[in-house]
């Protein structure tokens, strides 16, 4: 074994000190690294500052004003001279709309909500809010309107509730109270008892009891987005009924309405583990992480596909020449003239190979992290699987490492391809630039396949582009680390029709011990002329 | 002498043209052997099947006593070799070189690393990246890789390429101490004779793949006097000839206006003088015409091989 090691420590030794190599995992670590800072540059272009000025608010209630007016003498016009019926419907309309923006401006310019950061006038709860306090304020202005002669005590009451909510709703957003906003919504459910369907109205309810956990802030302070944090607490309280009640709801798009199935055991499983991941992490504090501006999530993924890049050509390039550039060069005569037998050369070769794959991709992880932490404050949540009904979890950059090894199945493979057409031609050229082309072909076929209407057929599954690509089948659960945008794409997402993990590994294990057999036996029999 | 390598009945082809046939030698311990043939004889091929570059199809190689098919690792541990061009990783010091080569080999630390460069006059420039060496300077850490872990086998394909004359002395004074002082097989191929008869103390004789002769270099001596021919400066070229009985008219070589040249040895010179001198036939000289290496290799392989 020790010539094992001297052939494996040689060749280590060799690659670090190849220029070529010095300069792309340079490349990994740079561009890992400080790629965040430039996308954190371009986006501070569009600086995080208040919402608007004063002067700005009350231009807008000017034109508001003026514009109502000008409607309201049109409306009068049109009514008087009989004019058509969807023309002053329209013009109602307007005229409606008109008000309403007169009056969030007219609130906006009282409570000088135009102070506030612009995250808090767009991704919190307040303008949901503010939405729910004109619909109060046209509400009571309706009731107003009603002749005298017409009004009950059914009436009084309608008022008198909606001008309750108006003062609930006006405190909470001069205070910015959420507990009060969501105490608010839960208490309108309670009007809908009688007429929406318990499916629909328990998921709802549970949703909003859900919420202050998830964010006590509603968005306030800018760490969530209240609509992500709706829409992660609609998730899970769909889940925990769907599990409790044994069904599946299923959207049908087409008609826009709910589908009610009866639950299968298989995704009774998946529903389950998704369920109690979503349970902990909520239960956990570690929402926030997952909900975060997805921003930073884009850049995360941008930095690693970039940095990627120079993996792959580091990757090609010392697998594509690791043996060809030696019996071009000739110094395959040191190793040849050693007391070392073939398979320990190419074996040690091998090793090195392997050992460079994992350094090259420990330095991606390393270096999209820390970049993205530094420059991004990006947090990175551990990842979460159900094991016998526990809940286990990964610290992220463990996890992260392992991810990308996995989902550079297809790099290892090719790596392997580069290796053996090394041992098979001296000229280093081939060796690095058919895995290369193999790797930009991969990516334009599987688009082709996803933009084509052909449909997944049996043979397809011995295909390697379906067996390569294994992150997702290894890692279900990864799509939790962006909570929102998994949510918003899995209720349109069908399932994949992709052979089964245990197919795919075996798949690929066969792929790379024939990739290794075919060198290591042109490499054990060649003769060096 | 102890037999350090053993080639038996050795033989290869590439696709149906044979390269190597049916070659057995032995090449002892402290004894320089000399590989000689033209370009293309097979010299490298053979040398190339002993240091494991190329399969042997039929026939046996022993190292030490080692089989080099079934016992590799250890019959290849007593070898230390140069093919073709010593070709070192251009990128890396001559240092790091033999470091790199030292992991392949047990027991050679820092100090043989120094020892090896010092033995070829290469310690001063030895930290320098080796693609701004030139070709004597591979040649000399090529030696020092061969050397650096003390083979007992050491084998050199064309080892003067490239050096200067006074490295070339050098090499030989460093292989014949190797050889003679600490009984060292060398095996060294070459198309040049001169360098063969200063360096060597057995030649083996290649031609198209068949290996012609073994002879030390006191046989080819022994040859090379025995092939010498002397020249008669005579007016009386046609008279003297008349004169010889035919035996020694079978010894008669070349004639011309003034002289004839005969086959003989300088202990014969008195003999056919005496001869021509009763005829009264005048001699005015004589000139030993000494034969050359070639000559005598030209003799022992019927003419069929050319050196260069």
């Amino acid at each position: 074994m020790n010539k094992l090691w001297g052939v494996y420590t040689n060749e280590m030794y060799k690659q670090f000190k190849r220029p070529a190599v010095i300069f792309l995992s340079l490349f990994i670590v740079m561009s890992g690294f400080f790629l965040p800072a430039l996308i954190n540059i371009v986006m501070s272009f569009s600086p995080d500052t208040v919402s608007e000025d004063k002067a700005t608010v009350e231009a807008q209630i000017d034109y508001r004003r003026n514009e109502n007016k000008r409607l309201v003498d049109e409306l009068d016009k049109a009514t008087t001279s009989n004019a058509d019926e969807y023309y002053i419907d329209d013009l109602q309309r307007q005229l409606q709309e008109n008000s309403r923006q007169l009056f969030l401006a007219e609130v906006n310019l009282q409570m000088e909500l135009y102070n506030e950061p612009s995250y808090v006038m767009t991704d919190s709860f307040i303008p949901h809010a503010l939405s729910s306090l004109s619909n109060a304020d046209e509400e009571i202005r309706a009731l107003n309107s009603i002749e005298e002669s017409e009004r009950d005590d059914s009436w009084a009451d309608t008022l008198e509730k909606e001008k309750q909510n108006y003062s609930i709703l006006m405190d909470v957003i001069k205070n910015k109270d959420f507990a009060a906003y969501n105490a608010y919504q839960l208490d309108g459910y309670s009007d809908l008892l009688s007429f929406m369907p318990e499916y629909e109205l328990t998921p709802r309810v549970e949703a909003l009891e859900w919420l202050p956990t998830i964010d006590p802030t509603g968005g306030t302070d800018g760490k969530i987005i209240y609509d992500d944090a709706m829409s992660l607490a609609r998730y899970a309280s769909n889940l925990k009924y769907e599990l409790e009640n044994n069904v599946e709801f299923s959207n049908d798009y087409i008609n826009e309405s709910q589908n009610i199935l009866v639950l299968s055991e298989d995704k009774r499983i998946d529903k389950q583990h998704e369920y109690d991941i979503l349970l902990y992490k909520i239960n956990n504090n570690q929402v926030a992480e997952s909900l975060q501006d997805p921003n930073i999530a884009m850049s995360k993924n941008v930095s690693v596909e970039f940095s990627n890049f120079f993996v792959s050509i580091l990757i090609f390039l010392a697998a594509g020449s690791i043996v060809s550039s030696e019996l071009s060069s000739g110094s395959i005569k040191m190793l040849i003239v050693a007391p070392v037998r073939r398979w320990k050369i190419h074996t040690g070769k091998f090793l090195a190979l392997i050992t460079l794959f994992f350094i090259s991709l420990f330095l991606l992880c390393l270096a999209t992290n820390i970049g993205n932490t530094v420059f991004l404050e990006f947090k990175g949540t551990p990842y979460l699987f159900v094991n016998n009904g526990e809940v286990v979890s990964i610290p992220y950059f463990i996890y992260d490492f392992i991810y990308l090894v996995v989902d550079h199945t297809l790099l290892f493979v090719l790596m392997l391809l580069a290796f053996m057409l090394s041992t098979l031609s001296r000229h280093s050229a081939v060796g690095i630039a058919v895995p290369f082309v193999l790797m930009m072909l991969t990516t334009w076929v599987n688009m082709l396949l996803m933009i084509l209407p052909i449909g997944k057929k049996r043979w397809m599954d011995f295909i390697y582009i379906y067996n390569t690509d294994l992150s997702d089948r290894v890692f279900p659960m990864q799509k939790f680390f962006n909570l929102s945008e998994y949510i918003d794409t899995s209720q349109y997402m069908s399932h994949s029709n992709l052979p089964t993990l245990s197919f795919s590994v075996i798949y690929v294990l066969i792929l790379c011990v024939c990739l290794f057999y075919i060198g290591f036996d042109s490499f054990t029999r060649k003769d060096i002329k | 002498m102890e037999v350090a390598l053993r080639v038996n009945h050795v033989s290869k082809s590439f696709g149906k043209k044979k390269i190597i046939d049916d070659v057995s030698f032995e090449l002892n311990r402290g004894e320089v052997f000399g590989f000689l043939g033209p370009n293309g004889a097979g010299k490298t091929t053979m040398i190339k099947m002993i240091t494991g570059f190329l399969s042997v199809d039929n026939g046996k190689i022993e190292i030490n006593g080692f089989d080099h098919h079934s016992q590799y690792e250890k019959a290849m541990a007593s070898i230390g070799a140069i093919v073709e061009n010593p070709e070192l990783y251009r990128d890396l010091s001559a240092v790091e070189n033999l470091k790199m080569y030292a992991r392949l080999h047990d027991n050679v630390d820092h100090n043989r690393i120094q020892e090896a460069l010092e033995m070829v006059g290469m310690q001063d420039r030895a930290r320098e990246k080796t693609k701004k060496y030139s070709l004597g300077m591979k040649q000399r850490v090529g030696l020092a890789m061969a050397l650096l872990h003390r083979p007992q086998v050491l084998i050199l394909d064309e080892p003067t390429n490239g050096l200067d004359p006074a490295g070339i002395r050098e090499l030989r004074d460093i292989l014949k101490k190797l050889a003679h002082e600490e009984q060292v097989a060398v095996m060294v191929s070459s198309h040049q004779l001169s360098e063969m008869q200063l360096m060597c103390d057995r030649v083996g004789v290649i031609s198209t793949g068949r290996l012609l002769s073994v002879n030390t270099m006191k046989e080819l001596t022994l040859i090379k006097e025995h092939e010498s021919s002397q020249r008669l400066l005579t007016p009386d070229v046609e008279k003297a000839i008349l004169s010889l009985s035919d035996e020694w008219k079978d010894k008669v070589t070349a004639q011309a206006e003034d002289y004839i040249d005969l086959q003989i040895n300088k202990a014969q010179i008195n003999d056919i003088l005496r001869v021509l001198l009763d005829q009264d036939i005048r001699v005015f000289g004589i000139q030993t015409i000494e034969s050359t290496l070639e000559d005598a290799f030209l003799n022992i392989t019927g003419g069929g091989l050319k050196i260069e």
